[in-house]
């Protein structure tokens, strides 16, 4: 797709999202070609739609599609994605095999579902090594989100679940599948997290611009001026590194766009809400919701202090700072 | 294969990026050991900086230095991408920036664009082969930040300017052969308007250089005294009374395009902090990879602007950001990681860490502090009003 009928779809979607109810809005989304389009260039399908359910702070669970495609499988509504803990970079689930059957634990989060899926895909450890588990599922599913964002349907899943052992999902070395799916869940989120944080921005550009103290502007005042532009520096390297990602795809690229999306959310967090004064603490002022979303996507699929750790041994372990985004 | 003929370095930059890339990779391995010779180079500056001119005089006579440069100017053509990778191979095998290199990213362009034909195509060349050093006259010291307040006069004198007043912080000026200077050609107060900028031969009569020894204990900062010192109109760059052109030209290279060799630098040096601190925690490492990388995509992107003949306008204030907050990282890193040997240490490598930190210090100031770059990333990009 050209930049022109990016913007054209990205438009026409923005719509949709603002004009479907949201128990309508997966098939919605369906029927303007999401999964098409994920299927066809999965990268620029992260690009389009993650940013919008950034912005207009949709709930769907839109990330296990991505997930469950980066594996190779089939993504539809009825297929689900376990992820690791929060703030771990590496599967949280753990696997033993016992004489031809997966038994499994399964400790992550999960997007809530109206109703159990039918099949579930999880990445668990199996002798230490990260493997990804694809199969039917009979259990119990959580049915609404918790915590701090319950909105958004985060939840957390602790179940055994057993299948037989062919239902790994193999591809070459040990952990290479997972790897592929993470760094395609880094990139939506990427996209998703530097919405989110353009949306805090906005929101903190447009109180500081209209609020008067000591009877001038607000964004008069240097010191607010500077913390804005200090959201504005971390906005700009994050989105050029997701756009970097998105033209690449490769694994540590993705993951850079993650953590540079994290260092951008951790600074709008910081200085949007202070220059918010008391309004950012209320519920009647949008901030919160954004706050909210921010932090659960902040430490999915690893949080940003054990993606730059494990950047750095990479690092020592070859013993070489890789070349990436070459001119 | 060695290649070291710029008949055929020439023929190389039509092929692409990837090919010229190779075959300098290829070449930097074949001359490992004329090359070694300009490794770690420490000691005094004079040895240092001759060591300096006779490697980029070696990347001269081989063709390399010359490519993205016009043939006019002594260059072998092709894009300005190929100065980006030239350097950064140089970095990624550990050799330093020969010296006139950063001169010729920040100062190299701006006389190419601005300087007469004639006066372009003297000069050029002679930066390109390292026969002579450039500094940049722009600061003073009742005018730092605020550029546009500069009070060196240049009087008006028919065919010629006298020029008299001062300028500080002139980085290696006891060595330089040229400045670009700027100099209040309009009436005091005229602010960026009165402002016109020249080339100045180092060696006129009426100068006096006096060092100023900076934090690191080298000699770059100079003080320059103006006494009725004359310059042919001749070296008059852009127009007159249009000299903030110019220096906004030498900024934007000065943020983006330069910052693509510190970047690239950086790089090396995170590597090498690597190697020698076992200690260095493994989420420190990461974090200053990334901000290098987002140094990387900044430049990446000002490089590609500049390549297109475009202007960049404000965006290498967000590489200039991201420049210190990488480079003071990376440096914190390591004294933290290393501090015994950093901060107490008699080896050479010791005191390269230690003056390359001092020095890290500075990437906030220069080219324009990081507070100025945030006011210009409020007024412009994020249009926050005023009142
Ligand atoms: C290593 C090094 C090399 C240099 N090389 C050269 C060179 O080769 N040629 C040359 O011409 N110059 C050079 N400079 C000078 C450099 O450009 C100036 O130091 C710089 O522009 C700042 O000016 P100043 O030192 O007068 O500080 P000031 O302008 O006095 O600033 C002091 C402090 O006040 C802050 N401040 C000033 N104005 C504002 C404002 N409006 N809002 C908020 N804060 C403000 C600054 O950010 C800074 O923190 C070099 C400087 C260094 C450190």
């Amino acid at each position: 797709m050209d930049e022109f009928e990016k913007q054209a779809f990205s438009e026409g979607l923005a719509k949709t999202i603002d004009s479907t109810p949201a128990a309508q809005l997966r098939e919605a989304l369906e029927e303007f070609g999401w999964l098409d389009l994920l299927d066809e260039e999965p990268a620029e399908a992260a690009g389009i739609v993650f940013p919008l359910l950034g912005e207009h702070l949709v709930a769907l669970p839109l990330l296990d599609d991505v997930c469950t495609k980066a594996a190779g499988l089939e993504p539809g509504p009825d297929t689900a994605f376990v992820y690791p803990a929060l703030s771990s970079p590496v599967p949280t689930s753990t696997a033993t095999l016992d004489g031809g059957i997966l038994k499994m634990t399964l400790r992550g989060i999960v997007a809530a579902r109206d109703a159990a899926p039918e099949t579930v895909v999880a990445p668990v450890l199996l002798d230490g090594e990260p493997a990804l588990v694809a199969g039917p599922w009979e259990g119990t599913w959580p049915a609404a989100g918790q915590g701090i964002d319950a909105e958004s349907g985060w939840a957390q899943l602790d179940a055994n679940w057993s299948v037989p052992a062919g239902a790994v999902v193999a591809s070459g070395e040990p952990g290479t599948a997972w790897t592929a799916v993470r760094a395609a869940g880094h990139l939506a989120l990427a996209f998703k997290m530097n919405a989110v944080g353009a949306a805090m921005l906005r929101l903190a550009v447009e109180h500081t611009a209209s609020r008067e103290q000591f009877g001038q502007r607000l964004s008069g005042f240097q010191v607010v001026r500077h913390k804005l532009a200090d959201v504005r520096v971390w906005q700009e390297t994050a989105s050029l590194a997701a756009d970097a990602a998105e033209e690449s795809t490769d694994v540590l690229s993705c993951l850079l766009a993650k953590t540079l999306a994290g260092r951008f959310l951790r600074t709008a967090r910081e200085n949007c809400q202070q220059l918010l004064g008391g309004m950012g603490f209320t519920q009647e002022h949008d901030f919160h919701r954004y706050l909210r979303r921010a932090l659960v996507l902040e430490n999915l699929l690893g949080s940003t202090g054990s993606l730059r750790a494990e950047l750095g041994s990479s690092i020592r372990a070859a013993r070489s700072v890789p070349r990436l985004a070459t001119l | 294969m060695t290649v070291s003929s710029p008949t055929h370095v020439e023929s190389l930059a039509s092929l692409g990026l990837a090919e010229v890339r190779e075959a300098f990779v290829t070449w930097i391995a074949d001359n490992a050991d004329r090359l070694n010779q300009f490794r770690g180079l420490h000691g005094d500056m004079d040895s240092v900086f001759a060591k300096l001119s006779e490697l980029q005089r070696l990347l001269y006579d081989t063709g390399w230095i010359r490519l993205g440069w016009p043939a006019n100017l002594g260059g072998l053509g092709g894009t300005l991408g190929l100065r980006g990778m030239i350097s950064e191979e140089l970095a990624a095998a550990g050799y330093p920036p020969p010296f006139s290199f950063a001169t010729q990213e920040v100062l190299g362009p701006a006389v190419a664009r601005f300087a007469p034909q004639e006066l372009a195509a003297e000069l050029i060349p002679r930066l390109l082969r390292g026969d002579e050093k450039w500094c940049q006259g722009f600061s003073e010291p009742g005018a730092g930040s605020d550029l546009a307040s500069l009070r060196l006069r240049a009087t008006d004198e028919g065919d010629s300017w006298r020029l008299n007043g001062e300028k500080i912080w002139t980085s290696w000026a006891k060595f330089a052969d040229r400045c670009v200077l700027l100099a209040r050609t309009g009436e005091p107060g005229s602010g960026h308007r009165g402002i016109t900028a020249m080339v100045l031969d180092m060696d006129t009569p009426g100068i006096e250089v006096r060092p100023l020894p900076s934090i690191a204990g080298d000699d770059e900062f100079c003080s320059l005294y103006f006494d009725d010192v004359v310059v042919p109109k001749t070296r008059t760059l852009g127009e007159v009374n249009g000299g903030w052109a110019v220096a906004m030209f030498v900024l934007a290279n000065e943020r983006g395009a330069a910052a693509w060799q510190r970047q690239a630098w950086m790089g090396w040096r995170l590597g090498t902090l690597v190697d020698e601190a076992p200690g260095l925690d493994a989420a420190v490492a990461g974090e200053a990879f990334e901000l290098i990388y987002g140094l990387r995509l900044l430049s990446r992107r000002t490089l590609r602007t500049l390549d297109r003949g475009e202007s960049p306008g404000v965006l290498p204030s967000f590489d200039k950001i991201l420049m210190s907050t990488a480079e003071k990282y990376l440096f914190d890193a390591a004294v933290e990681a290393m501090p015994g040997r950093i901060l107490l240490g008699e080896d050479p490598g010791a005191a390269s860490w230690r003056g390359e930190y001092l020095y890290s210090r500075a990437s906030s100031i220069y080219g324009g502090t990081a507070e100025i770059q945030r006011n210009i990333i409020a007024d412009r990009v994020l249009g926050l009003p005023k009142d």
